[in-house]
């Protein structure tokens, strides 16, 4: 039985097709007993592999295809196809195949890709060959492909440097370096595996057969191809040397296999010889390595203890019996899962940030840790609010627990710095995601590769928003936007099936948001580093699903709003906002929560007018229910009639009532769950947990068919009928996969309560604190400007003589600050705060000496509004100023050149067009009041006409589009959601589906809108059912003609695809 | 490649595939050796089928000729479930004639 020691999942990054999963299930299903897996310079599908292959039952081989500094250019006719020789493709280094014997291999394995990683640069991985030497205990080598030293060596007719090399492998690896022969039947391909067996004879170098595997099957080949032209960023009809010259690149059957190498049987059964070397498993997945606390010595038990009832005795002042039972109740768990290290090793960073005075807040449900909140991880007090610790951890549950913390996002990075350093780097990792081909990245680089117009594509992909790639004909159907493209031609049914193919399949690694590792043992015991793109903690080759099978996972996480409540810090301390603030609560009642923290999507808003706000306990329900799960599930609905009191409150069963009692019998929080499963089917905590889990995550029919029996058959014990232990099961089915844990809502709907007190007494530091933590939130940052105007704060423009690099604010006014400005880099920024105030342009440009791009932007934006009012002019002569300010020129000469009469200013709607698209925002005034006139001229209201309209008239507004979007609807209807904005203020649109159909869609693509409808109006809020949504009339737009980049051009797809 | 010829021609086969003969203007041409073969996946974006090439040395002086073998169903697009050598049917081209 032969092996395949050289194959490719996925985790090539488009040079394979198949995850790993897949390769070995074939593999399996062939009768193979070993399979090795060598993607290109990493081993981000090592734990999947080792899993998928324990599983099926075969052995595992780990391995590498790495790429080697390149010694060898060929020239352009010693190729390996017809498109050979491009120097590009050659410069991409050489090849070789490494299998990892034993865990010392595979630790050598990890060292080898990270240097090369480290050596070679970021995107170009490549060792120097040399460096082997140093790596090579437990590591088998094979020459690799025809990229290979050895082979590129003999295919450039240098048969003695080849040997050289050969010779030089041989030693490095001794007994362990073979001549790979592989038959793909390319040109050349004979002769160089004749040269390569008589070489192997006269060296005595054993061969070893392989086929070079892509793809499972031989028409997973153009799929190969069409990501092979992503890549190298070619079109389907180009040549490039990268391409696969046909479709033998398969995982052949075992039988396929021989007979492919029939006339090398030595080379086949060597494959056998190479797989039985590596008998030992390179990479064991028993149990996650947990790292100690740096300096701690002792029982990290007895530690954890002292530390939680010192930090209770902080907390509580008194430990009660009831907060010391369930202190020893969280204790005993936490030492029967073994996981104290964890805490104590948390602890210390919260405590590390807390004394760098860094803001931090748990989330998630170690928020129902009496524990955690002990030790400072949560603030939020489980006993009090009775959270159910086993939704954190329970002893049934294998993993070890999850503890996610938020900081402010530029904080965020110096607290990782000091995790590296406290712990070492050869210690912490960055947890890597893969970025896999969605509906949007498909189209544009499948399309790009398959010669479809790149304009067309981008204007398609940005109307499909979140949708799967292979849900783009369905998505197409969904979306009147989309379907508005004539998109049916051939080419585009072509493009979404290939789009089809590659759905799910990784393009790239990346950083995840939060996720580091910690272990105990080096980190290249268990993977591969590479720099990350920030340049901190070095990016590991596992995602968050594997690293929990090999270390301690922390996610530190960025939460911007976190920042922007520290921004208000100096009016207002976060710490001493009070509890429950009338205005505050009346703010949040009457939607007027734009800016605040999760309480400011419109459905968040419509939620607080209906339900009638009253308290924090409102805002903490209201976090869990405008979630896709419960709005899909009606769930909002029945709470808001319940709430209101008309319909009654009931349970299915008595025994619900103490568990759903204070969510008006309906359940809203994953810990409802757990309780429901023990009062209704006499479940243990934990395997309730295991239940909920179940239901999260293996939701396939036969699964849930199997967890509705094992529930039903303990209900029924109980004394439920089974209608009622049906009717239960179906509701907490339904629920489990989407509600969130209600310590985690508690400890957002703090944040959300405080971030509203801020912008109802503090909207200047607040809004301030906003603009400086972009991006977040859900409304751009003009948006945010017109609220902070409309709640009396003066916008100050950008200024080079006061604005500083961030936003800044006093009680009653927020100066626009530099970090907003397109094209200005934070030196620059910084450096022209610093050298402030200046005289003149002139006197600017020769202090700050900033780019042209840079200069350009500052003056079209307004930025020398207060030196030089005509921006028109001085644009004109902003080379010159640079050039005079290089040769130290005096002012007086640019006061000749400034003073041209016929260099008019740009017009008012002119200046404000280009400081919107420069900045986002215009300071002065609204948009829409430069288009009042226009709307006044057809009959328009504006947003305070509102105010004194009875509800159910019909109204017609104009004004900016701001965050359209259809998110999921209970009846899957797809339902138009915008805000329409004027200088007045701000009204929800609805757009049922029949109008979205008809007229909404152009929301998603013009700037301007008019909406007609009817007014609907409930206690504070309003909203214009929309019964017609149409663009602003171009011969009404007064300044489109001047405002070239306020239009959204809309090219038309159907004239292309035809073609 | 010094001349192409691009036409389809009428090859005799040996039983392992390889072309024995061909016939090409009314005359026969006997194939002495098979220099080269190899496998092209073809433009499977448009349909075009895979094709097996052979670069062969002919009887009596004869030169290199190129004779290209079609195997249908083409890889063809996405989603045909086709494997790329389930051939069933053949057909010959004459690619060119080397100098």
């Amino acid at each position: 039985m032969p092996v395949h020691l050289h194959v490719h999942s996925a985790f090539s990054f488009q040079d394979g097709t198949s995850y790993p999963e897949g390769l070995v299930e074939q593999a399996a299903a062939m009768g193979y007993q070993a399979l090795a897996l060598t993607d290109h310079n990493n081993l981000c599908g090592a734990v999947r592999f080792v899993q998928a292959a324990a599983s099926a039952g075969i052995r595992p081989i780990l391995g590498v295809e790495l790429t080697l500094e390149c010694g060898h250019v060929l020239l352009p006719h010693q190729g390996m196809n017809q498109h050979a020789g491009s120097l590009a493709h050659r410069a991409g280094g050489e090849h070789l195949t490494l299998l990892a014997a034993d865990p010392t291999g595979y630790s050598n394995l990890c060292r080898l890709i990270s240097l090369a990683h480290d050596l070679g640069g970021r995107r170009t991985p490549a060792l120097p060959r040399e460096r082997l030497e140093e790596y090579s205990e437990g590591l088998i080598a094979l020459s690799g492909c025809r990229r290979g030293e050895v082979p590129q060596l003999l295919l450039g007719q240098r048969p003695d440097e080849a040997r050289q090399a050969a010779a030089w492998y041989a030693r490095v690896f001794p007994g362990r370096f073979f001549l790979e022969v592989q038959r793909l039947y390319v040109p050349r391909e004979q002769w160089l595996l004749q040269c390569l067996s008589e070489m192997g004879k006269a060296m005595g170098i054993p061969l070893a057969a392989s086929v070079n595997v892509h793809y499972l099957r031989p028409s997973d080949m153009p799929v190969h191809d069409i990501l092979t032209c992503a890549r190298e960023l070619v079109q389907v009809d180009e040549a490039h040397p990268a391409r696969p010259f046909n479709a033998e690149q398969s995982l052949l059957s075992p039988k396929a296999f021989a007979r492919r190498f029939r006339d090398m049987p030595q080379a086949v059964a060597n494959t056998r010889a190479i797989a039985s070397l590596c008998q030992t498993p390179a990479l064991e997945l028993t149990r996650p390595d947990v790292p100690v606390p740096v300096g701690f010595t002792g029982d990290p038990l007895q530690a954890l203890r002292a530390e939680a009832y010192k930090g209770a005795a902080r907390r509580y002042g008194r430990v009660t019996p009831a907060i010391r039972s369930r202190l020893e109740h969280e204790l005993g768990i936490i030492a029967r899962v073994g996981c104290a290290s964890y805490f104590l090793v948390v602890q210390g960073i919260v405590r590390q940030a807390k004394s760098m005075g860094i803001r931090t807040s748990g989330r998630g449900s170690v928020v129902d840790s009496a524990v955690g909140h002990c030790l400072g991880i949560s603030d939020i007090d489980p006993i009090r609010h009775n959270l159910l610790f086993e939704r954190f951890m329970s002893p049934e549950r294998s993993q070890m627990p999850d503890i996610d913390i938020d900081f402010p996002r530029d904080k965020r990075d110096e607290l990782v710095t000091w995790v590296q350093k406290h712990y070492g780097p050869q210690h912490v990792g960055a947890v890597c995601t893969f970025s896999t081909f969605r509906a949007r990245s498909a189209l544009r680089e499948i399309g790009k590769a398959m010669g479809l117009p790149a304009e067309e594509l981008g204007v398609l992909a940005r109307r499909l928003r979140a949708a799967s790639a292979d849900q783009i004909e369905g998505a197409m159907e969904s979306q009147p936007q989309a379907v508005h493209l004539q998109s049916s031609a051939k080419r585009y049914t072509h493009l979404f099936e290939m789009c089809a193919r590659v759905a799910g399949l990784p393009r790239m690694i990346s950083t995840h948001l939060g996720g580091i590792v910690i272990t105990s043992q080096p980190i290249h015991r268990y993977t591969p580093t590479q720099p990350s793109a920030r340049g901190i903690a070095r990016l590991t080759h596992f995602d968050k699903d594997d690293i929990e099978a090999v270390g301690l996972k922390i996610d530190l996480l960025s939460l911007p709003i976190l920042g922007a409540v520290d921004n208000a810090g100096e009016a207002c301390r976060y710490e001493d906002i009070p509890e429950e603030d009338p205005e505050t609560i009346r703010q949040i009642r009457a939607g007027e929560s734009i800016g605040t923290f999760e309480l400011q999507s419109p459905a968040q808003r419509a939620l607080h007018i209906k339900v009638q706000t009253s308290s924090k306990k409102d805002i903490i329900d209201s976090i869990a229910l405008i979630r896709p799960g419960p709005v899909q599930g009606g769930m909002a609905e029945n709470y808001v009639r319940r709430k209101l009191g008309l319909e009654p409150v009931t349970y299915i069963h008595p025994s619900l009532e103490p568990s759903l009692k204070h969510t008006y019998g309906i359940a809203l929080f994953q810990e409802q769950v757990i309780e429901i499963a023990c009062a209704a089917a006499n479940f243990t905590p934990g395997e309730a947990d295991i239940l909920r889990k179940a239901m999260t995550s293996a939701r396939s029919k036969g699964n849930m068919e199997k967890l509705r029996e094992s529930f039903t058959a303990k209900a029924l014990e109980n004394g439920l009928t089974s209608d009622q232990a049906e009717r239960i099961f179906t509701c907490i089915s339904g629920f489990a996969g989407y509600g969130f844990t209600e310590g985690h809502a508690r400890a957002f709907a703090e944040i959300a309560y405080r971030s509203a007190y801020l912008l109802r007494h503090h909207p200047a530091h607040y809004m301030a604190g906003l603009l400086n933590n972009q991006p977040m939130g859900m409304y751009p940052v003009n948006t945010l400007i017109a609220q902070a105007r409309n709640r009396g704060v003066a916008i100050l423009p950008l200024d080079v003589n006061r604005s500083q690099w961030f936003s800044t604010s006093t009680d009653d006014t927020l100066r626009v600050g530099l970090h907003l400005l397109k094209g200005l880099s934070r030196k620059t920024g910084e450096r022209i705060a610093e050298l402030a105030p200046y005289t003149s342009a002139l006197h600017f440009c020769q202090q700050v000496r900033p780019a042209i791009h840079e200069l350009q932007n500052l003056i079209t934006a307004g930025a020398f509004e207060s030196l030089h009012p005509n921006r028109r002019g001085l644009l004109w002569q902003a080379d010159s100023l640079l050039e005079m300010a290089s040769q130290g020129a005096q002012e007086r000469l640019l006061d000749c050149t400034l003073a041209d009469p016929h260099l008019e200013d740009f017009g008012d709607v002119e200046k404000m067009s280009l400081e919107y698209d420069l900045l986002g925002l215009t300071a002065n005034c609204h948009l829409a009041s430069q288009l009042r006139p226009r709307f006044d001229a057809m009959g328009l209201l504006t947003t305070q006409d509102l105010a004194w309209i009875p509800g159910g008239q019909k109204v017609r507004v104009g004004g900016l589009t701001v965050c359209p979007h259809t998110p999921p609807t209970r009846s899957g209807h797809r339902v138009l959601f915008f805000c329409l904005e004027d200088e007045f203020g701000m009204v929800d649109v609805t757009a049922f589906e029949d109008v979205y159909r008809a007229s909404g869609y152009v929301a998603f693509s013009e700037p301007v809108l008019v909406v007609e409808g009817v007014l609907q109006k409930r206690n504070l809020g309003r909203t214009i059912l929309a019964r017609r949504v149409s663009p602003m009339p171009r011969t009404l737009s007064c300044h489109r003609a001047s405002t070239p980049k306020m239009e959204l051009r809309r090219p038309h797809i159907g004239s292309s695809a035809a073609r | 490649m010094a001349r192409r010829i691009l036409r389809p021609v009428q090859v005799e086969p040996h039983p392992d595939g390889h072309p024995a003969r061909f016939v090409w203007r009314g005359q026969t041409f006997t194939v002495q050796s098979i220099l080269e073969r190899w496998k092209e996946a073809g433009c499977w974006w448009e349909g075009e089928p895979a094709r097996v090439v052979f670069r062969v040395l002919l009887c009596d002086n004869g030169g290199i000729w190129e004779l290209h073998r079609f195997t249908r169903p083409a890889l063809c697009l996405p989603g045909d479930g086709q494997p790329a050598d389930a051939a069933t049917e053949s057909h010959w081209l004459l690619y060119g004639v080397e100098d």
